[in-house]
């Protein structure tokens, strides 16, 4: 449905230039949500703006429902946008027009009649559960309730691809849920296109099916959701994968814990489960043979696509000859061990 | 006590015909410029750099020019557009030629303050060129459009006091003439309350104005 082909981005500053995005290709399937996830400055929002040519990529082809659409025309491209929603980060509705005329804005264009633009908004509201709404300003309405709008008008001339910048960036966790399992079911009742681009892993998580990651303008990895929770091999794509973990170390083991080992202290070890950790109960396992305490303090764990992803922070209570050869079974096992320090117990 | 007041609702009735009728025309056509002023710029929706300092040449130009030079030096123009120069309809030519740069960097700065994101989204829908003017620039920069007027009003019963000079007559003839130049202090005094006046009534209906069509 969308397909980046060695999109290259070049700004120019008087004399400086800045390669923001460099050779990128992408590929979205039709009725797929795509993540694109990035640190800040790494080229996301230029990503997204050379789709509907926001920003003209400096080479290379953007192709959106077979269409090329640095070979329209100015005309040709504005039908052609109309074909693709978007909304941003700041919701950008026109503070002038009240949530029902926002909505039927995209419709004006098209000079639908009047009664068909009232059944069409009508229809849009209730789609994205704003009925009530329908005569306010969105100076009187909540970020969450101006995105939902934001999202009618996106969805107003029915186009086949929603683009979406940092859509949920300026929500609250609360608010961000619900406008993330919004788009969910557009996606699904629908049959939706949807790129989205986003700086937290937690957004991919919950609704894409696919994920790139890109730095310093460059994809780095992209693949299947599922696989990448287990697979991704990049260290970027680690960082960002782990960061959806919430993993603490209690705060009364933080005054007990020393990097170096003492007497009667036991290491507290992270131990990361990945898609190629060996498929076992390894934890009971390692409990048995060798004889030790597996003391888990913190773990959050997942199951997607068949693998088992997550961390779990453990406190290793035993012989400390018993202890390394535990560490070393769950390397064996490829289990992503780190010791995190050694606590006394006292 | 007949004569004056006679004299004072002449000048006032001059004065209005002056203040809003160059108001009407300069808000016109300062919408238009300070629009042109605006879409020419490098990120905008018809960027043209010569045009862009072209305009602003001129705006600068119009706005450095002292309004009792303006006045005299157009005469030719005057006589040229409405075939006198002397006279209250006279009077609206120059007020109007000097109100419409001034009129025009408000209008200007009323567009730049819309937040920049709506730009995208129009972009984003499909709206043409003239489409983003009409229904997203002028819309959404009512308020200060509104706000410019309102000044560029203020400032043309300000003007139209030199309009004098060119037998425009208005209020503040009236109080040159008999309060500077004939020493009655009443008749200046009561001019004076009454362009108080005017300008007062000028700013509560504009922020009425305002205030209603404001939904930021
Ligand atoms: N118009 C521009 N002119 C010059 N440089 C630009 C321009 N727009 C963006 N850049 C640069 O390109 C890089 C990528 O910007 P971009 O906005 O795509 O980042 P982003 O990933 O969306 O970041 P954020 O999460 O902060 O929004 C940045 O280093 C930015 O400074
Ligand atoms: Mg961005």
């Amino acid at each position: 449905m969308i397909e980046l082909i060695g999109i290259n981005k070049i700004y120019k500053r008087g004399t400086k230039t800045f390669h923001a995005l460099r050779d990128i290709n992408l590929h979205v399937k039709a009725r797929k949500i795509f993540g694109v996830i990035g640190a800040s400055g790494a080229g996301k929002s230029t990503l997204i703006r050379t789709i509907n040519l926001l920003e003209q990529p400096s080479s290379g082809e953007v192709i959106v429902n077979g269409y090329h659409m640095t070979r329209l025309d100015k005309e040709e491209l504005s039908l052609m946008r109309r074909k693709i929603g978007m909304i941003f980060q700041h919701f950008n509705l026109l503070s002038s027009r009240t949530v029902f005329q926002n909505i039927a804005l995209p419709l004006e264009l098209e000079n639908s009649p009047k009664e068909k633009i009232h059944a069409r908004v009508n229809e849009l509201l209730n789609l994205v559960g704003l009925c009530d709404r329908a005569h306010a300003y969105p100076s009187q309405l909540s970020g969450g309730q101006k995105q939902r709008v934001a999202i009618a008008r996106a969805l107003a001339s029915s186009p086949k691809v929603l683009l979406c910048d940092e859509a949920t960036s300026s929500l609250d966790p609360q608010t961000t849920r619900s406008i993330l399992s919004l788009l969910k079911e557009i996606n699904a009742q629908l049959g939706l296109t949807i790129l989205l681009i986003t700086h937290e892993m937690d957004v991919v998580k919950s609704i894409c099916d696919e994920v790139a990651i890109i730095n310093e303008g460059h994809i780095v990895e992209q693949g299947a959701v599922s696989w990448f929770f287990g697979n991704a091999k990049t260290d970027l794509a680690r960082n960002f994968i782990e960061s959806t973990f919430q993993l603490k170390i209690p705060e009364e083991y933080l005054t007990r814990i020393s990097s170096e080992p003492m007497e009667h202290s036991f290491p507290l070890v992270k131990l990361g489960f990945t898609g190629t950790t060996v498929n076992k109960p390894l934890i009971s396992e390692a409990s048995r043979i060798f004889e030790i305490d597996i003391n888990i303090l913190s773990a959050d764990i997942e199951y997607a696509g068949g693998t088992k992803f997550g961390y779990l922070l453990a406190e290793l209570v035993g012989e400390s000859h018993q202890c390394e050869a535990a560490r070393r079974f769950f390397i064996e096992h490829h289990v992503q061990l780190e010791t995190l320090g050694y606590v006394t117990n006292d | 006590m007949l004569p004056m007041i006679n004299i004072l609702t002449q000048a006032l009735g001059e004065t209005l015909l002056m203040v809003f009728v160059s108001a009407l025309f300069a808000s016109t056509f300062g919408l238009i410029l300070g629009l042109a002023l605006e879409v020419t710029k490098p990120h905008q929706i018809l960027p043209h750099s010569q045009a862009h300092h072209l305009l602003e040449m001129i705006i600068n130009i119009g706005r450095s020019i002292p309004f009792i030079i303006l006045l005299v030096a157009i005469i030719p123009i005057t006589r040229w557009i409405v075939g006198t120069s002397i006279g209250t309809v006279a009077a609206i030519v120059p007020l109007t030629i000097g109100a419409i740069p001034f009129t025009a960097r408000l209008i200007e700065a009323a567009l730049m303050e819309l937040p920049e994101g709506l730009l995208d989204a129009a972009h984003a829908m499909g709206l043409s060129s003239l489409q983003i003017i009409t229904k997203v620039f002028i819309p959404e920069a009512l308020p200060g459009i509104f706000n410019s007027i309102i000044m560029t009003l203020v400032t043309l019963v300000n003007y139209s006091a030199m309009a004098g000079t060119i037998g425009g007559g208005g209020l503040g003839d009236v109080a040159i003439r008999y309060g500077y130049q004939r020493f009655d202090l009443k008749m200046m005094l009561l001019t004076v309350l009454i362009l108080v006046l005017l300008v007062q009534l000028i700013q509560y209906a504009g922020h009425y104005l305002v205030k209603k069509c404001n939904h930021r």
